[in-house]
């Protein structure tokens, strides 16, 4: 092998030092975050840096989880989370098989879908469609525009190109139908990619506040993003949270309830990561690959 | 024969869904919106036909030129971040201990929300009791700026958590491109002497080149599209000093309920996308591949 000069060693020293710094600015406002929520509000006013929290506090935290409006919102974001995915790998992987087949004005349609990556309309127009649908203010709203994401649509079509041709022809030779071969060859041999673009898929359906804020003007079908930045954005945690504050005798100071809403609203991704984080890094490099 | 071509309605019928929604949500807004920008129309009324006026006029708007300028600065902060997403990947890819990890932990931004991210950073900004300014004043600095409130500094201020946000992503994709180097190529140019500069920049740079030219464009297309930290951060402001095209175009028709204006704007943030992305493809695509 080869034997590093010093220089080398001192070179990798420093190579480790910066990246474990970068991972440090990456988990640190977790950090922060965690710790003025379970504050108290002398602590949070009166210290600088407040890395842990001096004497434990959950006052935030029953306070957001006795409002009816953030465990209402958390359900509409289940419901869209678990929905929306669910049509997402629909669509997306009866699409992706059909342009593995070869079919008239096939790279017509890849064109289509390359293009709309880069480009997209807008949110005018979309709005306007939305609207004209009769899609405003329902949760679908937040689902069928997102229905397909070219990208992934790309990446899965990829992939199913890659798994062997022999096997769909033996089943074919079989007897078996497009119908058959997509469900009973083509889908089990992608259930780790299913998982990947699934992930990706509910990541961006938890995530999405945007639609929330064009489509919907009931604040009961608001999604857990809106409500937080409700809270956190519009500073008026006691009206986002339906003015249940009212019955508590006092209310827990604007800063860590922001801080606890930052923290529920994120942690069953945060919960999930490491056990899908797998699948999602996949997910990335498939992509990549591709480029 | 028969069985043919009932196979090709099957696939017609597999693709027609997906198809129709392409269709309908992002081609037809795509015509819509060159077409709403020739009207007036408050979103809600009666369109009435103007021509071209509301192109002349946004083509003359002063607030749309800064607009525009203030995406083109982002752009090219997220360029040159790349630069930086680059050698980190280099490092990350050169055997660290624990790299794995490293990758899991810088992957973790990305899976937040905006407005968690916004949170987050308008507290580390907070002029009085932010970390940043809190730690400035520790160093000695006696008046640390008023970041996302000083129009000078906003634009950067937001760029900061862009960065963070897109690290992993970007990394990610790189460090997958230079796992791809096959072990042997690297291991001969270590025997003919190569130092471990030469080889970053004379083997390993030159083979991934195509997947960096891939993200200099979604980097910039990304830039010129970007509203999403900006609407939750600043909104726009202070005084316009954080004004995206995306944001104005947001709030001329969401704002000023001016939809035909703001279609207008939308269609101008289209074509000169189209018209960027075409430049930058002529210019990064490598002209050979190089096969290895």
């Amino acid at each position: 092998m080869f034997k590093s000069s010093g220089g080398e060693r001192v070179m990798e020293i420093i190579n480790n030092i910066v990246l474990l710094l970068i991972a440090v600015t990456m988990l640190f406002p977790f950090l922060y975050i965690f710790s003025v929520s379970f504050s108290s509000v002398s602590d949070v006013l009166n210290s600088d840096f407040l890395l842990w929290p001096k004497e434990w506090v959950t006052d935030a935290y029953s306070y957001i989880l006795g409002s009816d409006q953030f465990i209402r919102s958390l359900g509409v974001t289940v419901y869209i989370t678990v929905v929306g995915t669910f049509v997402n790998l629909v669509f997306t992987s009866t699409m992706a098989y059909s342009l593995t087949r070869n079919i008239i004005g096939q790279r017509l349609i890849l064109f289509l879908v390359l293009f709309t990556i880069l480009f997209s309309a807008g949110m005018i127009p979309t709005y306007i469609i939305v609207k004209e649908t009769g899609l405003l203010n329902s949760l679908w709203a937040l689902i069928i525009p997102v229905a397909i994401s070219p990208f992934n649509l790309i990446i899965m079509t990829q992939f199913f190109k890659g798994i062997p041709e022999e096997l769909t022809e033996a089943a074919i030779i079989d007897g078996a139908n497009d119908i058959q071969i997509f469900t009973k060859v083509i889908l089990p041999l992608s259930k780790p990619a299913l998982a990947a673009f699934g992930l990706f898929y509910a990541v961006g359906h938890w995530n999405s506040y945007f639609s929330g804020v064009l489509y919907l003007n009931d604040p009961s079908k608001w999604p857990i993003q809106v409500i937080l930045r409700q809270i956190v954005i519009v500073n008026e945690p006691n009206a986002a949270l339906g003015g249940h504050a009212a019955m508590l005798e006092a209310l827990p100071p604007p800063e860590t309830v922001q801080m606890a809403a930052i923290l529920l609203a994120t942690l069953p991704i945060l919960i999930v990561y490491p056990f899908l984080q797998k699948h999602f890094a996949k997910g990335v490099m498939l992509g990549s690959v591709k480029g | 024969m028969n069985k043919v071509m009932s196979n090709k309605l099957l696939i017609a019928l597999y693709i027609s869904p997906a198809l129709l929604l392409v269709l309908v949500l992002v081609f037809i807004p795509l015509i819509l919106s060159g077409y709403y920008g020739l009207m007036e129309w408050d979103g809600i009324g009666d369109k009435t036909f103007i021509g071209l006026e509301n192109y002349i006029n946004g083509l003359q708007d002063m607030k749309f030129w800064s607009s525009a300028y203030h995406s083109f600065l982002l752009a090219i902060f997220s360029t040159l971040s790349l630069g930086i997403y680059l050698v980190i990947s280099f490092i990350l890819a050169s055997k660290i201990k624990g790299s794995d990890l490293l990758r899991k932990i810088y992957l973790i931004p990305m899976l937040l929300s905006s407005v968690a991210i916004a949170q987050l950073w308008i507290k580390v900004y907070n002029p009085s009791n932010g970390i940043l300014n809190v730690f400035l004043k520790q160093i000695g600095v006696e008046n640390p700026p008023a970041w996302l409130a000083d129009p000078s500094l906003v634009l950067f201020a937001i760029f900061i958590p862009i960065l963070w946000q897109y690290a992993g992503f970007y990394i990610l994709i790189y460090y997958a491109a230079l796992k791809n180097i096959p072990e042997s190529l690297i291991e001969a140019a270590r025997i003919d002497g190569a130092s471990a500069f030469q080889i970053a920049t004379k083997i390993k740079l030159p083979l991934i080149k195509e997947v960096v030219s891939v993200t200099v464009v979604l980097a910039i297309v990304g830039s010129l599209k970007y509203f999403d930290l900006i609407y939750v951060m600043t909104s726009g402001g202070p005084n316009g000093a954080s004004e995206v095209m995306a944001s104005y175009m947001y709030k001329l028709a969401f704002s000023s309920y001016n939809f035909g204006y703001g279609s207008a704007i939308g269609f101008l943030l289209l074509i000169i996308t189209l018209i960027v992305t075409f430049i930058v493809r002529k210019l990064t695509t490598p002209k050979e591949r190089i096969e290895y």
